[in-house]
């Protein structure tokens, strides 16, 4: 099965071409999202009911939150606050029929920028077999440290990320492979199940 | 090993298979004022093809060698640090298209601007990664428009492509992150112009370089017009082609054209005249 494309003419059934030229887009993560993540999804709120919880306590209430934060940010993400990076995203994967990385990684990065707009983090490899998502600031680590609470935040990036995999469908192993306090950041590697 | 792999590669045989410079943050929180969307934001625009203009010309027309010399260094640090290119070869494509994505086929601006194309006979050109979700903000420079390649289809067009005799070069887009995976000819390309015709290093020769041997070459001179370099010639004298090895960028399509098996890629690093020709 070949393309068919003949060489230097369009695929005409499939080119996207402008579709309202002249009408500006909004490619970037609007404020409002932030606004509202924020509202419902705060951080300092977090950390202030994780005192006096138990270990196990707390890492439930860091799951919870991470779950609420990925769910709220997917739900206004794709509606309210839909932007043409995302609209882009979803005709890519329908014309090309794959879906990772970016379909998880914009509900990550939305995620990220929406409860944490701070904090520094980068994506350090995006294939269609991997993605590594590294925060090397991170604001609930250091509200959590502030408050002298040890439990391991990481339960919350993970509950966030599950969720964000479970609306794309896409399968993934899920591993920290580094952590902010030993190697100075936290890193996350993501990839598709054979 | 060329600069771009020691400063770029971290640990990786070549600095474009290293994954890192081809990811990068699909957002950024808005800016509540308006935000550019001109040529100015555009590094296609700001750097490469702009860098030179006719003060170059009339620099050489005059024989200013100062004049020229002074140029081209600004012209190469700013493309350098904006967007620059190096040929790679069709097997070293392949290994891209299978690791990047999403990849869009679209229309290619040098030869737009070049040779006039328009845009229904100039889909020649891919882009890569990211930054192809948002084609939409530089409608001049994705002109025609776009679609979307898996990594196989991406494959098929890069390889006919090849086989038409255009060379495969990857292209940064505020280095180190490459985004453009471009499919190029003499005088087509501005960069192949740039470099090859005023010597001002816009495209880096490739790792590699071709050797003819002697004995399987049967003077043919099928390799020579697929040369885009000006380092492959006819000797009618021998009967047979040879290389200006200085010349040769690697790219490989005299080696895909040669149905004898007479010209093989040779690594630059093992050649130690050649491993610092770039």
């Amino acid at each position: 099965m070949t393309l068919g494309w003949k060489y230097s003419r369009p695929i005409k059934d499939r080119l996207l071409t402008l579709e309202e030229p002249g009408k500006p887009l909004k490619f970037d993560a609007e404020r409002g999202l932030v606004d509202e993540v924020m509202a419902q999804c705060d951080i300092k709120v977090l950390v202030e009911s994780l005192k006096g919880k138990s270990e196990k306590e707390a890492e439930q209430a860091l799951m919870n939150f991470g779950k609420r934060l990925m769910e709220l940010t997917i739900e206004l993400a794709d509606t309210k606050y839909m932007d043409r990076t995302g609209e882009m995203l979803e005709i890519v994967a329908k014309q090309t029929g794959i879906s990772f990385p970016h379909r998880f990684e914009r509900y990550v990065e939305l995620a990220t920028l929406a409860s944490r707009p701070t904090d520094r983090w980068n994506i350090a490899k995006a294939t269609t077999k991997e993605l590594v998502f590294q925060v090397s600031s991170c604001s609930l680590n250091k509200a959590m440290a502030e408050a002298g609470l040890t439990s391991p935040c990481k339960a919350m990036c993970l509950a966030s990320f599950d969720a964000a995999a479970a609306k794309t469908g896409d399968k993934l192993n899920m591993e920290m492979t580094k952590t902010l306090a030993k190697d100075g950041i936290c890193e996350f590697t993501f990839s598709l199940q054979p | 090993m060329c600069d771009w792999c020691e400063k770029y590669g971290d640990g990786y045989e070549r600095w474009y298979f290293n994954p890192a410079n081809y990811a990068r943050r699909l957002y950024k929180i808005r800016r509540e004022e308006a935000e550019s969307s001109g040529a100015e934001t555009n590094p296609q625009a700001a750097g490469g093809m702009a860098v030179i203009g006719p003060d170059f010309q009339e620099a050489r027309d005059q024989g200013d060698l100062e004049k020229m010399q002074e140029i081209k260094q600004k012209a190469e640090a700013a493309s350098w640090l904006t967007h620059f290119g190096q040929v790679i070869t069709l097997e070293e494509a392949l290994k891209i298209a299978d690791m990047i994505y999403p990849i869009g086929l679209m229309t290619c601006s040098c030869r737009r601007s070049m040779q006039g194309y328009p845009s229904e006979e100039n889909f020649t050109c891919m882009g890569m990664g990211p930054g192809m979700y948002k084609w939409e903000r530089w409608p001049d420079t994705y002109r025609g428009g776009m679609h979307y390649l898996t990594p196989d289809e991406a494959k098929e067009v890069i390889t006919k492509m090849n086989k038409r005799g255009l060379v495969q070069t990857v292209f940064t887009f505020g280095t180190p992150y490459l985004a453009g995976l471009c499919n190029c000819d003499y005088p087509d390309c501005a960069f192949i112009r740039t470099t090859v015709d005023f010597g001002i290093k816009l495209l880096w020769k490739g790792h590699y370089v071709a050797k003819i041997d002697p004995e399987l070459c049967t003077g043919c001179a099928s390799c020579v017009s697929r040369c885009q370099f000006k380092a492959l010639n006819y000797s009618p004298s021998k009967n047979m082609a040879y290389i200006d090895q200085f010349q040769c960028f690697g790219c490989g399509l005299c080696v895909t054209e040669c149905d004898q098996g007479a010209i093989s890629l040779v690594e630059r690093a093992k050649l130690p005249a050649l491993a610092n020709v770039w």
